[in-house]
């Protein structure tokens, strides 16, 4: 009787998930701010329906009432957080609200599918990341003279980064994290959002050759360290933020041409120096001949979507924790392993829609820092999910950074966090700018 | 700057204030505000260009993943590495391996009285490499298919059912290219010989027919594993020499050389050689057959009479490095497009060999090897005007209650030789039917082209024996590659094996198929193990 309630749920899942996604692109077009919220709220609806269901089937399978306390304690605290935003903020993008806290309840549901403790871990951190990150779009507001301090933004870049790998320590063959009180923080997620700001400013003061020129400077320390700290994922997301931002800043594609061109000498000269970038692009061209070794993550991946296939084997019925690290960096392949790879499409497409969403705001904020800032952060988030996703579908090589929002760890749910407190931030100035 | 853009709107809002007073002025500042809004939307027009840029991003990932999906992932996954693959074996009833004609089966499971599952093979040694096993650990067509036979789409209704009174679903079929009644007429026509014959569809790659021996009963496996596994003795029965056995080819790799010939020599038409029984290079001495003087030959003799000393005369002309990277094009020494596992064949002639090498290549002595299938492909390409079919083995995957699933379809693989290159060695190799050393396939019922060979392994003058041919000329309907392993008995030579299976399955002369199974090795191991 399990196995078909499990098969039907397959569909209801997608079913589900579908109508979610066709709602978020019909609001993005909506401009009557009633008629929004309006539809937002049904689609709070949708996501609490969603993740009843998810539960209630990761209950059945497993037996475990420790998924019972759990799904009450998220409902109910994802329901006051709704709540109180809504009271709080009459005026923010509540599509772009419900997109994050769908992709929350979606890593809730696969992380307690892949282990329950780490599960209730992320259930609080997530939560109280989500009540302290409240404050930042009022702080947005009153503070109009974040656009005026750029060295500032500098500094802090830079000395945390180098701070995180001098003393930091070595986390999977990675200077990427420092301990401070028993609390692992990994702080080029967070420092991403500084350094937007930093570029955001620096571009708002002048666009001149020299000004362009000092500031490829520093952004290049900030990228040349995390290559440092072998953390490559998060120097081509430094890349690519800066190159976005410098061409919109500019308006002149030479850049990214000039700035494509270095890149490429960068990672040929990454590719002939360091053994790590040459195992990435080994793995990633013939994972099969390194199956027992450095291909064994890679091909897991490729078993876990394969065998998934359209619709999934059904929550609860596959395999992923066979994928090592699977929480931090595969969570896209676990969710096509189990919920199928049309819901994987769709999840790329609600990632797309909230992306969309960044940078809309961006185009109808007033003022070039607050533009930039968007454009930098949206193209962060955006590239971010690229290299994840694209590293486990075997599309492009492994960087080994989370999906944001849904992949476990603080850190990266933090700034992610922050990241949309900023946004929604954005969103409030220029409503009411008007 | 950016205390200059909220000035600029400060000065834009009083401008409005001033517009009543002074019009003039004013349409002169609404020209500049609206250059400035240009400016601001030229902006837009970059971030509109990242907008683009991304959504090409995230949409070539979601295409990626589709793609991925749609491709032949069920090889994919089927790997031991995968260990989702035990769970579906254990939840399933593994489907059954079918011939070409989509009824006779050739493996099933059957559920026993007490519940315990049983994979039968009907006819037990006639497949066994061919269709493979699947009991620690997987060969052939067992393996191959793997993931098709334990994945279920049987109809809905009918896996709630199954669901709802705890039973299993049943798994796929695979709807094989085999042709039982070739495979029968192959396996007998081998008959008690160690060797291969491998059959394929020239126009399409449908492998037709594939027998090993010495072979097994895959149904008493259990009986004799430990027996194969860790006797030296009796290891090479499991081996499928069609498809892993490495031979040197001998002379059927003269149509290769007389190929690279061709291409060297635009006046190869004018090729004429007198052979008096042996050929001299640099001290170097090698023989025809038996010593045999050919006299005086054209080319088409020099291929239809075997005559080792033309074709070292051929090689020595040749230029080696040209003769290596055409052999590379023809799959030496490199992958096979086959699905199931395989040995690659070998071709080592290089700039530097020396006279001796050069020559015994040339007529398919020296360190060449060759499978069986390679040799049968190249038969099927010369047939199929130079273009080599993809071989395979299924031909579709049907569900428990018969509804196709999956159609395989025939695709091309490569380009091996022109029209004219393939039309010529046609020609050829009618010849050796005709009028050389391959009479006797030479038959009023059909049309033959081929080639014979018999390759020393070692030096003792003892040979194996080969032939590779296609029939009918006008329109081939089928390839044949047949090996028979030195000590070889019944027969004079492959090509009379090789008459035997055409006879059958191009004119249904069924005079030989009585399927007397082979005895010998394996007869030894099953007596071993039931004592």
């Amino acid at each position: 009787m399990i196995k078909v309630l499990i098969d039907v749920s397959r569909y209801v899942f997608v079913a589900l998930f579908a109508i979610y996604l066709l709602m978020s692109y019909r609001i993005f077009t909506i401009q009557d701010e009633e008629d929004r919220s309006y539809r937002c709220v049904l689609q709070n609806m949708i996501m609490f329906l969603f993740h009843f269901l998810a539960f209630g089937l990761l209950f059945i399978s497993s037996q475990d009432f420790t998924y019972i306390w759990l799904y009450l304690a998220q409902m109910i605290i994802m329901f006051l957080y709704l709540v109180i935003f809504h009271l709080v903020y009459k005026n923010a993008d509540f599509l772009l609200l419900n997109n994050m806290c769908m992709m929350i309840m979606i890593g809730f549901i696969m992380i307690s599918r892949i282990n329950l403790e780490e599960g209730i871990r992320q259930t609080v951190l997530v939560f109280l990341g989500m009540y302290l990150t409240l404050i930042v779009p009022v702080f947005m507001q009153k503070n109009k003279k974040l656009r005026n301090i750029p060295w500032l933004y500098g500094v802090i870049g830079i000395v945390l980064l180098l701070l995180v790998l001098l003393v930091g320590q070595a986390q999977n063959g990675a200077n990427l994290s420092i301990k401070i009180f028993g609390i692992t923080f990994q702080f080029s997620e967070f420092i991403k959002i500084v350094y937007a700001f930093f570029i955001a400013a620096m571009f708002n003061r002048s666009t001149k050759f020299g000004n362009v020129v000092l500031t490829t400077g520093l952004a290049a320390v900030h990228v040349l360290i995390l290559v440092i700290s072998k953390d490559l994922g998060g120097a081509l997301i430094y890349f690519v933020v800066y190159l976005v931002m410098v061409y919109v800043a500019t308006k002149k594609a030479g850049y990214i041409f000039l700035g494509g061109m270095a890149g490429v000498v960068a990672s040929m000269s990454a590719y002939h120096l360091f053994a790590h970038v040459r195992t990435r692009v080994y793995t990633w061209q013939d994972p099969w001949s390194y199956i027992d070794g450095e291909g064994y993550q890679i091909t897991q991946s490729i078993f876990a979507i394969g065998t998934g296939g359209w619709f999934g084997e059904g929550l609860y019925q596959g395999m992923p924790y066979r994928i090592p690290m699977v929480e931090m960096d595969f969570m896209f392949s676990a969710i096509c392993e189990e919920f199928g790879i049309i819901f994987g499409v769709g999840i790329i497409l609600l990632m797309l829609n909230t992306f969309l969403l960044m940078m809309d705001v961006g185009m109808k904020s007033q003022g070039k820092f607050y533009r930039l800032l968007s454009v930098g952060l949206a193209t962060a988030y955006g590239f971010q999910i690229f290299l994840t996703i694209g590293g486990g579908i075997k599309f492009i090589p492994l960087t080994g950074v989370t999906l944001p929002l849904i992949s476990y760890g603080g850190s990266s749910a933090w700034s992610t966090l922050l990241l949309f407190a900023v946004i929604q931030g954005l969103y409030r100035m220029k409503s009411q700018d008007k | 700057m950016s205390e200059l853009d909220e000035n600029e709107l400060k000065i834009y809002d009083s401008l409005e204030a001033a517009t009543i007073d002074n019009p003039n002025r004013a349409s002169k500042q609404a020209k500049k505000k609206e250059a400035a809004k240009k400016a601001k939307q030229k902006m837009n027009s970059e971030m509109m260009a990242v907008v683009y840029f991304f959504m090409l991003l995230f949409f070539s990932l979601a295409g990626y993943l589709v793609y991925y999906n749609t491709q032949d992932k069920e090889i994919l996954v089927n790997n031991t590495y995968n260990k989702r693959i035990e769970v579906m074996e254990s939840e399933t009833i593994r489907g059954s391996i079918l011939a070409s004609d989509g009824t006779t089966v050739l493996a099933e499971t059957v559920t026993l009285a007490d519940g315990t599952e049983d994979r039968t093979y009907p006819y037990a040694n006639m497949f066994s490499h061919v269709i493979g096993f699947t009991y620690k650990g997987k060969s052939g067509i067992e393996k191959l298919a793997n993931f098709y036979l334990i994945s279920s789409n049987d109809n809905p209704i009918n896996q709630v059912q199954n669901d709802l009174n705890g039973l299993k679903n049943q798994g796929d079929s695979v709807v094989t290219t085999l042709d039982i009644g070739l495979q029968k007429a192959c396996y007998s026509a081998l008959g008690n010989n160690q060797g291969s014959i491998v059959c394929i569809e020239p126009s399409t790659g449908k492998i037709l027919a594939m027998v090993s021996k010495p072979d097994y009963d895959p149904n008493t496996l259990e009986l004799i594993w430990d027996t194969v596994v860790n006797e030296e003795e009796f290891d090479s029965i499991l081996v499928n020499r069609s498809t892993q056995g490495l031979y040197p080819p001998g002379s059927t790799f003269k149509v290769f050389t007389l190929l690279e010939y061709i291409r060297q020599h635009k006046d190869y038409e004018d090729f004429t050689y007198d052979c008096n029984g042996s050929k001299s290079f640099e001290g170097v001495t090698v023989n025809c057959i038996y010593g045999k003087a050919h006299g005086h030959l054209t080319l088409k003799d020099a291929l239809a009479q075997s005559c080792n000393s033309a074709f070292a005369t051929m090689g020595l002309s040749l230029d080696k490095e040209l003769f290596a990277k055409h052999c590379n094009e023809l799959l030496f020494n490199s992958e096979l497009p086959l699905e199931i596992e395989y040995n690659p064949s070998s071709f080592t002639l290089k700039l530097s060999s020396d006279t001796e090498e050069t020559m015994q290549t040339a007529f398919g002595q020296g360190e060449t090897l060759m499978t069986p299938i390679h040799n049968c492909m190249m038969a099927a390409a010369i047939a199929n005007d130079g273009v080599l079919m993809k071989p395979y083995l299924m031909q579709a995957i049907v569900n428990a209650s018969g509804s196709t699933i999956k159609k395989f379809s025939s695709e091309k693989y490569k380009t091996l030789m022109t029209k004219e290159e393939a039309s010529v060695l046609t020609e050829y190799m009618t010849a050796v039917i005709t009028e050389g050393t391959g009479t006797a396939l030479k038959t009023n019922d059909y049309t033959a082209a081929g080639k014979t060979g018999s390759a020393e392994h070692d030096n003792t003058g003892s040979h194996h024996s080969w032939f590779i041919g296609f029939a009918p000329v006008e329109d081939p309907q089928i390839a044949i590659c047949v090996l028979l392993e030195d000590g070889y008995t019944g027969y004079h030579s492959a090509v009379d094996c090789a008459r035997i299976v055409l006879d059958t399955y191009l004119t249904g002369d069924s005079d030989y198929t009585s399927s007397d199974s082979y005895s010998g090795i394996y007869e030894e191991l099953t007596h071993a193990a039931t004592e």
